[in-house]
């Protein structure tokens, strides 16, 4: 009955699924990176990393790295995003700040930005894309992943969990609103206030 | 054609159907059972006018819903505002693909292949992707010829085929983990609508939603660990089949009796995780209007309200397969292998299983209910202090409890060492340890000095804190 697929152009075979949700996945993750990086409105920014971080989820999910995927899904987008999220919605005056950035730390982000991606393409010239046959059966026996985790890979382990520091107070310089801005909207409101109570007496 | 079918079409095709549609119908029906139990509890009839026993109140809810005018107020942010409902109800319904169902089917079928010397290799090939064949035997063969185009045909063997597949729509091997993960963004639905609302209400609806959760999902994850612990697995199936046997011949070993401080808290975190009554700041009527969802209406507000009761299905049926010993049943076992009672060749065991489990859902999910109409609601400060000064201190002990008793007490059980069973002598030990836990939480907590009351009153004049005498008043 493979005629009634070949008519129906469903000649799926094993490759076409992955190779969909793979572009699928890297595609959310790539359009939404590059809303964190255009979007003005700190909301909006997290929710693009929201997306970028769940489309790479998917593509470790497409990769049979379930248990990477599902860290991934507790770790960066249950805890360290939704601090940042709260970070900024406790801190930002208000809610539909935009923030415009000073030249010091447009610097400071070109410089942060230029060794990354150096670093990155080093990581990406040097990795071994070969294509490899993995033994997908095998289970995750959970001893061997706690012993990896606490044993052989201490510190790397160690010094992801300095993130979830890293992000709160992140979010708090991002929110936070600046000084003499703020004293200039301040004043502007008081008078604005006694204007008002000037009309209504 | 239906070769075609069997072939090529994995039966969790069937199941995500059958399941998605149950699940979402049965979230129709809780909110009447839910309008049910409210007026039970407070002496009502309920509602009873839509159909016998108001059994189509839902379908004229639902009704209601969509021809309601879907009212967007001024001033939103136009995209968060769309994607904050969708956002919870996709998580809901990604999250309900690894709920364990049915255990596992064995099936046979004969299919023909190629004549190589892996069989089980080749049988699979033949099946739907996923299958695991754990047998292939050669029943007969045709010789190799030509077929009706004159293409050489190699030999072909006809084979019996013997396979597994789990009863559920996907078996991911670390279940829990995935629940807990695409569960916690659930919180996204509620800080988004609350913000892109621009309304203060929903604002700090959102707010507390978010420190709610946040704090929530460390004890949840804490007691979901001491039963990881008690099994090392994460693999929700795994952990249901290492609940199915008895203990003394009739006490069925299910985690609710060895692990009963853990039950309490995980059913604790998961009423504030569903964001239901004693926990339900984030929508606190009295003081918010309605929290995050006060500018919804119309279906985008009913997308807020499915996800939150099928949310309550999921976490449910993981509690019961976590607590309750999800599909096992006195009197219900595997037809296959005793050391792996989940494996069964009967598909009518698979649906009765998945009855059984469901049955045990809509159990605790009226333990919901009964909660959200016997307690009144938490203060903010309560709310935290349950979770920090109380839950995770007290799961941190019964995981550390969990260690040490399967350091000790495991090496002795002969059937832990072997299977990774617990039997009735490491159960009471596991049992006797919970009382002592308790016990000495409950001495300790006496030592330790309460918490200041950051509850300050406003002494508003002419409230019961500054009393003002009433004024004389006359009537004529």
């Amino acid at each position: 009955m493979n005629s009634i697929a070949s008519i129906l152009a469903l000649s799926v075979d094993a490759q076409t699924v992955p190779a969909v949700l793979f572009y699928l996945f890297a595609g959310i993750s790539a359009a939404s990176a590059l809303g964190v990086v255009l979007s003005r409105n700190i909301v909006r920014t997290a929710v693009c990393l929201l997306f970028t971080l769940v489309g790479v989820a998917g593509l470790y999910f497409l990769l049979e790295s379930e248990f990477l995927a599902a860290v991934q899904l507790v770790v960066y987008v249950g805890g360290t995003l939704i601090l940042i999220v709260f970070g900024v919605m406790l801190t930002s005056k208000s809610p539909f700040s935009r923030f415009e950035p000073k030249a010091g730390e447009v610097v400071v982000a070109i410089a942060a930005c230029i060794i990354l991606f150096a670093a990155l393409v080093m990581a990406i010239r040097s990795a071994d894309f070969r294509p490899q046959t993995l033994d997908t059966t095998q289970k995750y026996p959970v001893v061997a992943l706690g012993q990896a985790l606490l044993g052989d890979y201490l510190v790397p382990f160690e010094l992801a969990s300095v993130v979830l520091l890293v992000v709160m107070i992140g979010a708090a310089y991002l929110a936070k609103s600046r000084k003499r801005d703020d004293k200039r909207a301040v004043a502007r409101g008081a008078a604005t206030l006694s204007q008002k109570a000037r009309q209504w007496s | 054609m239906i070769d075609w079918i069997q072939s090529n079409i994995p039966p969790w095709v069937y199941i995500a159907f059958i399941v998605h549609f149950a699940i979402l119908g049965t979230v129709a029906y809780l909110i009447l059972l839910e309008r049910k139990v409210a007026s039970w509890t407070q002496d009502r009839i309920g509602p009873n006018r839509v159909g016998p026993f108001g059994l189509f109140q839902p379908l004229a809810d639902g009704l209601k819903f969509i021809l309601k005018e879907d009212y967007r107020p001024a001033h939103v942010d136009k995209i968060l505002f769309t994607i904050a409902p969708a956002i919870m109800i996709i998580v809901i319904i990604i999250s309900i693909a690894v709920l364990p169902w049915g255990g596992i089917k064995q099936s046979t079928r004969q299919v023909t292949v190629a004549t190589q010397t892996d069989l089980k290799v080749a049988a699979a090939t033949a099946l739907p992707v996923g299958m695991n064949v754990i047998d292939a035997k050669e029943v007969g063969s045709i010789p190799p010829g030509t077929n009706l185009k004159g293409d050489a045909v190699p030999r072909m063997s006809i084979v019996d085929a013997t396979y597994r597949w789990p009863f559920q729509i996907t078996n991911l091997n670390i279940g829990v983990l995935f629940i807990i993960g695409v569960l916690s963004l659930a919180i996204y639905g509620v800080v988004l609508g609350g913000w892109a609302s621009n309304n203060k209400y929903a604002f700090l609806g959102a707010l507390r939603a978010t420190a709610q959760m946040i704090s929530y999902e460390i004890p949840l994850g804490l007691s979901v660990l001491s039963i990881v612990v008690l099994y090392g697995s994460l693999d929700l199936n795994t952990i249901v089949d290492r609940q199915a046997h008895y203990w003394a011949g009739f006490i069925p070993a299910w985690n609710i009796f060895t692990q009963p401080i853990s039950f309490f808290m995980f059913l604790i975190c998961i009423h504030a995780e569903a964001n239901r009554a004693p926990f339900d700041l984030a929508e606190a009527e009295q003081e918010l209007v309605g929290g995050y969802h006060t500018e919804y209406s119309a279906m985008r507000f009913a997308l807020f309200f499915l996800a939150e009761y099928a949310g309550m299905i999921t976490t449910s049926v993981v509690c019961v397969a976590l607590f309750f010993g999800g599909w096992h049943f006195p009197g219900l076992g595997g037809d296959v292998d005793p050391t792996n009672p989940s494996v069964t060749t009967s598909m009518s065991i698979c649906i009765v299983r998945s009855i059984v489990i469901f049955t045990k859902t809509i159990g605790i999910v009226f333990i919901f209910m009964w909660v959200r109409w016997s307690l009144p609601r938490f203060r903010f400060d309560q709310l935290m202090q349950l979770a920090w000064r109380a839950l995770i201190p007290i799961s941190l002990l019964t995981l550390l409890m969990t260690a040490l008793v399967l350091k000790f007490g495991g090496a002795m059980s002969e059937t832990y060492r072997k299977e990774l069973r617990i039997d009735g002598g490491l159960a009471t030990i596991f049992f006797l340890s919970n009382v002592i836990l308790i016990a000495l939480v409950m001495i300790v907590s006496r030592m330790i000095p309460a918490a200041p009351n950051t509850n300050h009153r406003m002494r508003v004049i002419g409230s019961r804190y500054h009393p003002v005498p009433a004024p004389l008043t006359t009537t004529n």
